[in-house]
């Protein structure tokens, strides 16, 4: 059960590496795949920081971490103890989420450009002047990912509807950016209202445990968007075999 | 209140998910019937569409027959009669100059009814259903640049085997149309046409010097309202789910017609 757990906990990590292999080994020629190539690059380096900071004791790196990082540390409001905290890196690679997936979907219909854009900068913008005047950026803040997740969530939604429409399109499931798709509506659908609370529950000792479930709940849901991915990059090197786009 | 507000959550992320799940599978299921309702109607639009060209060329075809008929039955027997009344008349009490216009007029005659025959022939596809494409093919080539300085070059695949009356009769309309072209057009001193049955595909080639038509050039006059013959090979290829392709390489042009064979027409 343990090292089930040690796998989910480490999924982060790991499960950016199976569309990034896929990625490298079939070289999809498609522009789309790109920005999607960036973000797991990026989501990758992130993850590593942040794993590695929380799981420092295990891998024999607090004492390089209290050296190092003295100025890192701060103080955790539900235990009232000295803790290194990592959510920086969460707060970073829900923009870079937000940036890159907006860039993904200007492939596809016009509106995505415009939504390209404006949206990531106001976002931008509005979490700068959040950070600044109401939470701290070290702390996680579930603004910014309800946000990002109801913005992303909203594109996957306007993609879907903007492609049933579409009469040249013979079957979704046919087109290799629609898997990613699928991937990313449901990992912000689920996501949302974790995203949402999650800061609360982080903050009480009482809900301690349960945002331990829950963040489990949000790992497997990266996994799924991960394999997903993988999935559309293979199909998407399939594609250029068989058509001229 | 604890359990509350932790239930309160976990169903919300539980009907997001399922909210989520549900409208992709939805949307992938109405998308997929509306697809294939869409590849319906566009196969009931080209039956019509076949049918009505079908019906164009069926009676087009009938219309031939009908003017071959009586061009044939009616038009020359009445020029073989005259003829016969003509070789009645006694000549040898004509003058010089009589002699002179009555061997002319049996002259002209002879040609008139010859062309009546030819024309006919042409129209009227006898040779077709008892001898076959390759007959045909070789018959109307050899006695359109009769008497003329084309040089004509053939190799028919006698691997062809006669197909549907319909198939032969349309492919043997189109080779007669596109040699009317070019003839007209193209004003060539050699042509070869060459035909060959591979893999279940019948092939048609026919290479000309002169001025040839680019593939560009059809598509542009086969829209052209006055552009009959180019809009009745279109008819006859899209009926016969076959393909045409034009190439213009002066001196060397080049009409290539594919015809996949063993369907019903």
């Amino acid at each position: 059960m343990n090292s089930i757990q040690e796998i989910i906990n480490w999924s982060e990590v790991w499960a950016p590496l199976i569309p990034l292999t896929f990625f490298l080994i079939l070289r999809p020629k498609t522009a789309w795949t790109k920005p999607v190539f960036y973000f797991l690059v990026i989501t990758l380096f992130f993850s590593i920081c942040l794993d590695v900071m929380w799981k420092r004791r295990t891998l024999g790196l607090n004492d390089w971490f209290e050296k190092n990082l003295w100025w890192w540390w701060d103080i955790d409001r539900a235990t009232g103890k000295k803790a290194l905290k990592n959510n920086i890196f969460y707060n970073l690679n829900s923009f870079a989420r937000l940036i890159f997936f907006s860039a993904f979907f200007t492939y596809f219909y016009p509106v995505f450009k415009k939504i390209h854009r404006y949206v990531p900068w106001i976002f931008l913008a509005l979490m700068i002047v959040n950070f600044i005047f109401h939470e701290s950026i070290k702390d996680f803040s579930s603004i910014e990912h309800a946000v990002e997740a109801a913005i992303l969530l909203t594109c996957c939604l306007i993609y879907i509807y903007k492609a049933t429409l579409d009469d040249t399109v013979p079957s979704l499931s046919s087109q290799p950016q629609f898997w990613l798709i699928t991937g990313l509506t449901l990992y912000t659908a689920i996501n949302f209202f974790i995203f949402l609370f999650y800061k609360y529950l982080m903050a009480s000792l009482r809900f301690k445990k349960y945002a331990n479930d829950v963040w489990n709940v949000h790992n497997i849901s990266f996994i799924i968007l991960c394999v997903l991915t993988a999935v559309s990059f293979y199909k998407a090197k399939k594609w250029i075999k068989t058509s001229p786009y | 209140m604890d359990k509350d507000f932790t239930l309160l959550i976990t169903l919300g992320i539980a009907s997001m998910l399922l909210l989520a799940a549900g409208f992709l599978l939805i949307v992938i299921r109405s998308q997929r019937k509306k697809w294939h309702l869409q590849v319906q109607m566009s196969q009931l639009k080209e039956q019509q569409q076949n049918q009505l060209i079908e019906g164009a060329v069926k009676s087009e075809e009938g219309e031939r027959h009908r003017i071959a008929e009586t061009l044939h039955d009616e038009v020359g027997a009445i020029l073989s009669s005259v003829r016969l009344h003509f070789s009645n008349i006694n000549s040898s009490q004509f003058n010089e100059r009589d002699n002179k216009l009555h061997d002319k007029s049996k002259e002209l005659l002879d040609e008139a009814i010859q062309k009546v025959r030819s024309i006919s022939h042409n129209l009227h596809s006898t040779l077709l259903k008892e001898f076959g494409l390759n007959e045909a093919i070789r018959n109307f080539l050899t006695k359109t640049v009769q008497g003329s300085v084309i040089h004509v070059d053939m190799e028919l695949d006698t691997n062809y085997l006669i197909q549907s009356p319909q198939m032969d009769i349309s492919i043997y309309r189109i080779f007669q149309e596109l040699i009317n072209n070019t003839l007209k057009h193209a004003h060539p001193s050699h042509i070869t046409v060459n035909t060959n049955v591979v893999n279940n595909i019948f092939t048609l080639d026919i290479q000309f010097d002169g001025s040839g038509l680019s593939q560009e050039q059809f598509e542009e006059l086969r829209y052209k309202p006055d552009g009959l013959g180019l809009k009745n090979i279109q008819n006859r290829i899209i009926l016969l789910k076959g393909n045409i392709y034009f190439e213009k390489n002066n001196p060397e042009n080049r009409i290539r017609l594919t015809v996949p064979l063993n369907r019903e027409l």
